[in-house]
């Protein structure tokens, strides 16, 4: 690994996981608007937000997870390119 | 010593214009009909326009057999280039060998977004990405883009993917997804307004403080966050193209 493709997957990394605390942030919201706007249209007020809002938070995490799975996805790539004979 | 004059004078000149800039709000755009309410668009019209012209004028003069060879001097057109050449290094990491087919919106995005954040730094200018409406839009447009990219390359069966991995889980995965994707593009507005409105205000504020030197370092720190914000706006709807035209087991 060069010092060029070291500080390109900074880069890129820095952007990826500075995404996901807004991320998670954001989809509780939009839970929160969508089970606000569904409970108005159908008088089911409070609970379809409630439901909405766990949604909301499940999304978040599975952002997190779908990061956490990338990130260990690489980090296997990784492995497999140092340990290989011959490699860097 | 000519050149150093010159700076010095541009300086003495400009800082009363930004610090009146900055305390009334004043840009140049206001003076154009109906300039109150439309002055960002005009910003970014004028930003979107400058670009083609430039681009124009770089292509132009050249043949296409003579465009292999670089300009031996430090010119326009070198500068984008080594941007674009940065961004296709990153954009071959993460899209894959299928890059440079969507290389053309995510260079054009991130130096669209660049110049954009950048003429806030220019006195009597605001940057049209501190309004929340062009973001929005700038969000949108890689939101669509990378659904219509997913359905592009995997037909109708991209959307079975919004579907989960497991049939019997699906309507619980469904408004899950619905969600997650709905917040990419709030999320990439959101920061970009963010950053780059409380990037001018952090300015602003310094220059009603202390309209001397100070807010110059601030102004260093603006370039930084410019460039900074418009790379990782391009690189997150690389991440998210992605997402939708590479089909795993695990998204």
């Amino acid at each position: 690994m060069t010092d060029k493709d070291d500080r390109r997957s900074f880069y890129r990394e820095l952007g990826r996981y500075g995404a996901l605390g807004i991320e998670m942030s954001i989809s509780v919201v939009i839970g929160m608007a969508i089970g606000w706007y569904l409970d108005r249209w159908l008088g089911t007020a409070p609970w379809l937000m409630v439901v909405w809002i766990g949604f909301g938070f499940a999304a978040g995490v599975r952002s997190l997870y779908r990061a956490a799975i990338q990130a260990q996805r690489e980090a296997d790539k990784e492995e497999k390119k140092d340990g290989k004979p011959g490699g860097d | 010593m000519r050149k150093r004059l010159l700076g010095i004078t541009a300086t003495a000149l400009l800082l009363p214009a930004t610090a009146m800039a900055a305390e009334h709000g004043f840009t140049w755009f206001q003076l154009l009909p109906e300039g109150g309410h439309f002055a960002p668009m005009y910003a970014a019209v004028t930003i979107a326009l400058l670009l083609v012209v430039i681009s124009v004028l770089a292509v132009s003069s050249k043949k296409t057999a003579e465009m292999v060879i670089p300009d031996p001097s430090f010119t326009v057109r070198n500068f984008f280039e080594l941007i674009l050449s940065f961004l296709a290094g990153i954009g071959d990491d993460i899209l894959g060998h299928h890059s440079k087919k969507y290389m053309p919106l995510l260079g054009s995005c991130f130096i669209f977004i660049l110049f954009m954040n950048l003429l806030g730094l220019i006195p009597g200018f605001l940057p049209p990405t501190s309004k929340m409406n062009i973001t929005i839009g700038l969000a949108l447009v890689i939101f669509l883009s990378t659904h219509f990219f997913g359905v592009k390359e995997n037909g109708i069966s991209y959307f079975k993917h919004f579907l989960g991995p497991y049939m019997p889980l699906a309507p619980l995965m469904l408004p899950i997804e619905i969600i997650s994707h709905l917040a990419r593009p709030m999320s990439l507005s959101l920061r970009l307004f963010g950053n780059i409105s409380g990037d001018h205000a952090v300015v602003a504020g310094f220059m009603a403080l202390v309209p001397f030197v100070v807010p110059s370092i601030f102004m260093g720190l603006g370039v930084f966050v410019s460039f900074m914000q418009a790379f990782v706006f391009t690189v997150l709807s690389m991440i998210y193209i992605a997402g939708a035209v590479v089909h795993e087991e695990e998204h």
